[in-house]
């Protein structure tokens, strides 16, 4: 690996903690120099309260000052800040972030929960490699963090499918509190709940075909204790009928009983079953008999992508090739045609690395066009008279692995556009959006535009394609035998909004009897 | 029902500790002014005795506590068999002083004189020395109805003087004042006459309380003085602190004012008091008759370790011990963290210097590299070289973080002092833990290397205190190892208040785990016993009261694990009894300076773990305390404190052995006599002796 900084640091607010974490890269390894962790009631008031209060973000705030006191002392400058879910679902998470910066100078970045659950699959994945832990065929992912749950389906290493669900062990454990005194079957009510809320038949069909079980996050340390769980390298295996054994043995227990029974706090018998009550249920959809649970922090990963630009280019490739497999999954969920899918798909991205220099734009963009070329047809299975629109909305609301909320609205802009609909760029759509994202979303659509009207037919019947700029225009060459008129007057009908972008005129090639050269300025 | 193991109350241990430290004075091969050293310091550890120990047994009492112990006794009990030992323990230091030492000085040329043994020149000049120098400062205090009896600081020395008032109406014509000698003053003034021709120079000397009684009729003019009665009193000194005062600093300087006006539990008193003035002090004192002493000798027995320090003839003190310097692990080194890079290195206090702890600091306190420098200060010396460096660190612009614990007994309003100094020269300093006094030892550096951050840590098992370091005996261990400075770090994040406590690497750290890794080395040797396996224990601490860590010492050594224990002072553990702790002894080691150091050896199944560090074998420490105990890795380290064990285990000078009735015994003296004290001192120069002669033989082949 390469060598970028020498030190880095990430803060990470968490539900119950916040946590500093400080290292350096030695001998080409990363030696961590601190470790701090600083527990805090965030979690608790913003799942119960929706808001954190004054005092919780008063000792935040003091817990972040130390925190930068410790960074000047090791004259670190390459940090990050950032802030999972209780952040995330505060009401009042702008005033807090606001105030951390304003008293530390510190900015947070909260992290969405596709960015977040990408950022730990990336690390169980890494550890269980290290470990020399292959996955052959298909594998569930499973991550509890204090708010939330995540769940990926793996084939052959590549995530295809994952959902999120908005409930963590801190969350039932609160709920909790309150159903255990109100009645004594409590286990059945909280069963009953959780599979409302988890909507399991959500759950792809052939979960039972899954060999592997890959699990991480609350309280899976003292779960591989309590279930004599064996430990090699940085994973536990635990055995599934083990842990099925301990939560029969637990389910309608009071948790003071647990507590006593494993001698643990209160608090860690409450989530202790919270976990136990997500994981059994999930994992009782497959036939696996096993589970892996490697020691997997999102910090490790971040921290690795600052350390190393290798580790960045290589997260960035599985983002990529995760975010490609789940569009794929989610358009053949949607009936589309991938052959013409896969085809923009090519013809976009060759576009846009011929515009690198013009655009300015990088390979997270790329990632966008990439997604919005496989998923443009999705709003055809919605409405046949309105698939745009459709379209629109429902890839805006799709949980794509690694991608934010924002970035699956410029995926649908980009998406929900064709070359008969000119975009205005004053729509309301994109309205909300700042200058940069404007003029990034514009400079996608221009390119899908483009490269969508260049399979107007469906029938790719331009092979062979080469894209290069020529003085003012964009040429895009092929060949074909058979006839391109359709394509030519697509192609047309995108230029205007190109040229304006681009200042470019873009010229089809087609290496066959009849060449089209678009008169310049139309 | 459980069996109750045998455990030996933790202060008549204490009390029997300080019975060694009086053996000390009767020892005809001490010279004699180290016998009167060792007479003031069983006086002032008997202060402190009263003030923290004794005081809280009595308020317990007034508590209505009637709880026992772990070795059966209620506080009620105890008191009584305390009080007993402790009246037997106070005629036994004033027999010693007129049977033993005083007649020892006596054959040395050195007098105490009374006022009626004075000759003409020695009168003169106490008359001289009352009129110029004590009457302007003294005070009397009468006392009567509209003159309540005075408050009187705790140990100060007082002279009760009982007048005959004329104008007193009724039959009692009793008067009374008390008047106060100077603490500013010395105890003793030197009478000494030049005798050039005498083969012993004789020395003479008076207490200063002789000379204020011999001139008592100036101050009382136109009084009838009765009597004069010397009086002292202990109170009550521990501090109650509410650590959850907003400013813990501001708190503790408020409980240091409420400790000087603790409840008194000793008066001390002279044996030929009269009997009205011995009434009027203890009903005025509102004192219990069974807490007053009556000694026959000076009060306050503190001045003879000052008294040691006069100028004497050599023969008179022990050899003065100077410390090897530098010490063999950092000879040739100029640069302190390239000594450390290249290996641990360990110093071994006060028979080597304390200078590399020091210049630690100041070297870091100097260094461009050095980023940040984090510190623990329980007691520091009155000129303390190390806050010095801390102070030029932080105007270096360094980042430096001290923890100066407020709490530490006695040594408060120093502290305040010290804390207040650093603040002020921008260190960042800190008060730790709610709830909990850090004890523990450590300095971290942080620097700034070309292959990035290293961290040079000391940990040490005393003080970072220049003037005790020459007198107490410690261990420091220097290292760069990654683990222990990780755990630094850490440990410096839970002080700060900043982190939780994490899982050390290497250290091991109290309140969070210190006893449950002792417990579980303790057992794991009962295991590796049973199994046939290379098992032992050699601990060495100042005090071992610990009830729990007894009953698995005992279970170790039921399932047959020798155990060889050095404690210096409380041990509540019984050695020797059949079935219960057979393989167990108990040695004890008073001498010249004070054992200090804490090592813990555990076999370990033929893979030996060794540890130093600042925790005895005591609740607080394990519990109480933030304590830090350090594995020792390298190899010669590792050598070097298994000898030191041993060396002192072989000990037949200084060592007593603890019987199983609770009685210490000398180890007879055998052949050749060995004092672990001076054959260390004997090592260190030997160590750097062979240093020197492996640099010069590299000088002379440097290609060898």
């Amino acid at each position: 690996m390469n060598k970028k900084s020498t030190d880095a640091a990430i803060i990470d607010i968490g539900s119950s903690e916040v946590k500093l974490i400080i290292a350096q890269t030695k001998d080409n390894r990363i030696e961590v120099l601190d470790h701090l962790v600083y527990p805090i009631n965030l979690g608790s008031e913003v799942f119960a309260t929706g808001r954190a209060s004054h005092n919780c973000v008063a000792e935040l705030v003091h817990a972040i000052t130390g925190f930068s006191e410790l960074l000047s002392e090791y004259e670190i400058t390459n940090y990050t800040a950032m802030a999972t879910t209780a952040l995330r679902e505060a009401a009042n998470r702008s005033f807090i972030i606001d105030q951390i910066q304003v008293k530390t100078g510190i900015r947070v970045q909260v992290l969405e929960d596709n960015q977040e659950k990408l950022l730990i699959y990336h690390e169980m994945q890494s550890t269980m490699e290290e470990a020399g832990h292959d996955l052959p065929g298909r594998s569930l992912f499973l991550f509890t963090g204090s708010g939330t749950i995540g769940i990926a389906f793996l084939e052959n290493g590549f995530i295809y499918d994952s959902m999120n669900i908005p409930l963590g062990s801190l969350k039932i454990q609160d709920m909790m509190k309150n159903i255990e005194s109100e009645t004594d079957d409590y286990g059945s009510v909280l069963s009953e709940y959780l599979q409302s809320e988890f909507t399991y038949d959500k759950l792809p069909d052939d979960c039972v075909g899954i060999k592997n079980i890959v699990l991480t996050g609350s309280m899976i340390d003292l779960i591989a204790d309590l279930t004599g769980a064996s430990r090699q390298e940085n994973i536990s295996t635990i055995s599934v009928s083990a842990l099925k054994e301990l939560y029969s043995q637990i389910k309608n227990t009071r948790t003071e009983q647990i507590a006593i029974h494993f001698g643990i706090p209160e608090s860690q018998a409450e989530l202790l079953y919270a976990a136990l009550s997500i994981y059994v249920p999930l994992i009782s959809f497959t036939n696996a008999k096993k589970i892996l649970s490697p020691k997997a922090e999102m910090g490790h990963c971040i921290m690795k992508r600052m350390l190393y630009p290798d580790a960045a280019e290589s997260f960035l490739a599985y983002k990529r090739a995760n975010a490609l497999a789940c569009a794929k999954t989610t358009a053949y969920s949607c009936n589309c045609d991938t052959a013409h899918a896969e085809y923009v798909r090519n013809v976009a991205v060759q576009v846009f690395d011929a515009l690198t220099g013009l655009h300015g734009l990088g390979p997270h963009s790329r990632l966008l066009l990439e997604i919005a070329s496989i998923l443009h047809e999705a709003g055809h299975a919605i409405s046949a008279r309105n698939h745009l629109d459709a379209g629109f909305d429902f890839i805006r609301h799709t949980d794509l692995c690694g991608i934010t909320k924002e970035d699956m609205l410029i995926v649908a802009c980009i998406a929900s556009v064709n070359e008969h609909i000119e975009p205005d760029m004053r729509e309301e759509r994109y309205r909300f959006m700042s200058d940069e994202m404007r003029s990034e979303t514009a400079k996608l659509i221009a390119i899908f535009r483009l490269a969508n009207s260049i399979d107007n037919t469906h029938t790719q019947k331009i092979r062979k394609i080469k894209v290069r700029v020529e003085g003012n225009t964009l040429e895009i060459e092929g060949s074909t035998s058979r006839n391109v008129f359709l394509e030519k007057w697509a192609l047309g009908l995108t230029a205007s909004f190109f040229i304006d972008v681009y200042a470019l005129h873009p010229q089809l090639k087609i290496h066959s009897r009849l060449s089209v050269t678009l008169p310049k300025g139309e | 029902m459980k069996m109750k193991l045998p455990y030996y109350n933790r202060e008549l241990s204490w009390m029997d500790f300080n019975a060694r430290v009086l053996e000390e004075c009767y020892e005809p091969e001490n010279p004699v002014l180290e016998r009167c050293r060792f007479l003031g310091i069983s006086g002032s550890n008997l202060d402190e005795f009263f003030m923290v120990r004794v005081a809280g047994v009595l308020e317990q009492i007034e508590n209505h506590i009637t709880k026992q112990d772990p070795s059966g006794l209620t506080p009620a009990a105890l008191y009584s068999q305390l009080s007993e030992k402790i009246h037997a323990f106070s005629k036994r230091q004033y027999s010693c002083l007129s049977r033993s030492i005083l007649p020892a000085l006596k054959k040395e040329g050195i007098h105490f004189l009374r006022i009626e043994d004075m000759n003409e020149e020695q009168m003169e000049s106490i008359t001289d020395y009352f009129h110029k120098v004590l009457f302007p400062v003294l005070t009397p205090l009468a006392i009567d109805t509209s003159r309540p009896f005075p408050f009187l600081a705790n140990k100060t020395l007082n002279i009760c003087v009982r007048l005959h008032d004329e104008t007193a109406k009724g039959s009692d014509k009793n008067a009374f004042a008390v008047v106060q000698v100077p603490g500013i003053l010395p105890r003793f003034l030197d009478l000494s006459e030049v005798t050039e021709d005498s083969a012993i120079p004789s020395r003479s000397f008076v207490l200063l309380e002789d000379v204020i009684i011999h001139g008592l009729d100036t101050l009382f003019e136109g009084h009838k003085i009765l009597s004069c009665t010397m009086f002292r009193i202990t109170r009550d000194s521990d501090l109650d602190i509410d650590e959850d005062a907003s400013d813990l600093l501001i708190e503790v300087q408020k409980s240091i004012k409420k400790r000087k006006r603790g409840k008194p539990v000793r008066l001390e008193i002279g044996a030929k008091a009269d009997k009205k003035t011995r009434d009027f002090l203890i009903h005025s004192l509102e004192i219990a008759p069974d807490e007053v002493y009556e000694q026959n000798g000076p009060l306050d027995l503190t001045l003879f370790s000052k008294f040691a320090g006069i100028q004497a003839p050599e023969d008179l003190t022990f050899k003065k011990l100077i410390p090897v310097n530098p010490p063999a692990d950092f000879y040739g080194y100029t640069d302190m963290f390239a000594a450390i890079r290249e290996k641990d290195r360990m110093v071994h206090h006060p028979y080597e210097s304390f200078d590399p702890v020091v210049n630690f600091i100041r070297q870091a306190a100097d260094d461009r590299s050095v980023l940040a420098i984090k510190q623990t200060l329980y007691r520091v010396s009155g000129h303390s070289p190390i806050i010095a460096a801390l102070i030029r660190a932080a105007e270096n612009g360094k980042q430096v973080t001290v923890l100066v614990e407020l709490k530490a007994r006695f040594d408060e309003e120093n502290n305040i002092n010290w804390a207040m100094l650093l603040e002020h020269a921008g260190c960042h300093v800190i008060y730790g833990l709610v709830g909990l006094k850090t004890h523990c030892k450590i300095t971290l550096v942080v620097r700034k290397e070309s292959d990035g951050i290293r961290r040079y840590v000391h940990m040490g098992t005393g003080n970072y205190n220049d003037s005790t370091a020459k007198l107490y005996t410690d261990i420091g261990l220097f290292t760069c190892r990654e683990p222990f400075g990780v755990d630094a770090s850490s440990l410096f994040n839970v002080l700060t208040g900043y982190s939780q406590p994490p899982i050390y690497n290497e250290m091991l750290v109290a309140p969070h785990g210190l006893r449950s890794a002792f417990e579980y080395m303790i057992d794991r040797e009962a295991a590796n016993a049973a199994r046939g396996l290379p098992a032992g224990i050699t601990v060495k601490v100042n005090s071992l009261v610990d009830e729990k860590i007894i009953n698995k010492l005992y279970t170790a050594s039921q399932s047959g694990v020798k155990i060889r224990l050095i404690v210096r002072g409380i041990c509540c553990l019984i050695p020797g009894i059949p079935g219960v702790s057979e393989n167990i002894t108990v040695t004890s080691i008073v001498g010249q300076l004070l054992e200090h150091s804490r090592i813990f050896l555990f076999e370990n199944g033929g893979n030996p773990k060794i540890y130093m560090g600042s925790a005895d074998w005591m609740p607080r420490n394990l519990d109480r305390r933030v304590e830090l105990v350090f594995p020792i890795l390298d190899e010669d380290a590792r050598k070097r404190a298994r000898c030191i064990l041993d060396t002192i285990l072989s000990d037949n000078v200084n060592a007593r052995v603890m019987q199983s009735d609770t009685t210490f015994v000398r180890v007879p003296a055998g052949k050749p006599r060995v004092n672990c004290q001076t054959t260390f001192i004997k090592q260190a120069r030997q160590m750097q002796k062979n240093k020197i002669e492996e640099e010069h033989g590299k000088q002379a082949h440097p290609k060898a």
